[in-house]
């Protein structure tokens, strides 16, 4: 173990809110998750679910494409912060650290756009 | 009770790595602390093993090991809460996140230096009162736990963000940061609270609650970096 002296005095805006910002997702993803699960698994199945079905049956109202897009962006924030943080806590070389959080928010940002272009880009009304 | 002490030994000017030192000890008394059994085995058996102890009845803070698993003052916890019947094993390690200097001596210069940090004592710069700086007693009950620690390190060297990162200032550190940030005759809290704010400051914390389970004086460890989170906009 090492130690770094004396501790910089220089507050930290951003991890405050990444703070706030993980106990109000973190509160939300608990229904938002556990309703998406049961919708996918207990009353639906993979043997039922398939493009067509999402499309006709989930993003047809509106309301759901909003659900979705709440589960893809706090799950994702959540999930993406907490990751950072466990790098934070196990990467120590400030380099090396920095590189993989340049590469998670990459991933990062192409899991919401992948997400978010599905989301917005269906039509609304179904197509088939 | 027959025990059998397994102590994790180590001295760096003899050995090459840490190993297990078993002692057999007969007639142990189910009351006896595991301080006792240690300081039988010192008197006894072997007096080159290695422990710090002083007061010998939980005020002092510095016999804090890691018995059977976890952080536990060795003058506080008893045989007969570590083993049920006429025989067992007890074990005892030096705590972790620290450097071991000796047996179950570790270096605590680490700590003491994360707990300085967040400067530990009473800053009020305005002119003293002609009697003394008075406060209700409401205001008092506000930082009464985080009073109560006795800077044995249970808490820091139990929490795994500690354990993975040993410059994270750790939560006895934050709890004596707490002790002034909300004691109203203190003027010094927006300091604190920047300090605490920096990089390996509180955010490492991780709500794990392993201090609030090691705590020896029961101060609700992880609730008050909570409260002292909240106060960090």
């Amino acid at each position: 173990m090492t130690s770094t002296g004396s501790l910089p005095h220089k507050g930290n805006r951003f991890e405050a809110s990444a703070w706030r910002l993980m106990r109000l997702s973190g509160i939300l993803i608990v229904p938002l998750v556990f309703i998406h699960l049961a919708i996918m698994h207990l009353f639906n199945s993979v043997y039922t679910i398939d493009y067509q079905w999402v499309i006709e049956k989930r993003w047809a109202l509106l309301g759901w494409r909003v659900y979705d897009a709440f589960l893809l962006w706090f799950a994702g924030l959540h999930g993406f912060n907490g990751l950072r943080n466990v790098l934070k806590d196990y990467v120590h070389r400030q380099a090396v650290y920095r590189g993989m959080v340049i590469a998670m928010i990459i991933v990062m940002l192409i899991v919401f756009g992948l997400g978010t272009v599905a989301l917005i880009g269906t039509p609304l009304s179904p197509v088939f | 009770m027959d025990i059998n002490l397994r102590i994790r030994r180590f001295n760096p000017e003899v050995d090459q790595k840490p190993y297990w030192a078993e002692y057999d000890l007969k007639e142990v008394q189910p009351v006896d602390r595991v301080l006792d059994l240690l300081e039988y085995v010192k008197g006894y058996l072997d007096g080159t093993l290695g422990l710090r102890r002083s007061c010998g009845h939980g005020i002092c803070g510095s016999d804090t090991m890691r018995i059977n698993g976890r952080n536990l003052l060795a003058c506080k916890v008893l045989v007969k809460d570590l083993v049920r019947g006429d025989r067992g094993t007890i074990q005892v390690e030096p705590i972790l996140g620290l450097p071991v200097i000796k047996d179950l001596i570790v270096d605590m210069e680490p700590f003491f230096e994360h707990y300085r940090a967040v400067m530990p004592y009473f800053i009020n710069d305005e002119p003293a009162p002609e009697r003394e700086r008075l406060q209700s007693p409401a205001q008092r009950a506000r930082f009464d736990e985080s009073t109560k620690c006795i800077l044995c390190a249970a808490c820091t060297t139990s929490c795994p963000s500690f354990w993975a990162n040993g410059t994270y200032i750790g939560p006895a550190a934050i709890i004596q940061a707490h002790r002034f940030i909300f004691d109203s005759r203190d003027t010094a809290g927006d300091r604190r609270l920047a300090i605490l704010a920096s990089e390996q400051g509180i955010w490492r914390c991780r709500t794990i609650f392993n201090c609030t389970l090691a705590c020896p004086r029961e101060i609700p460890v992880t609730q008050l970096i909570a409260e002292v989170k909240k106060e960090i906009k």
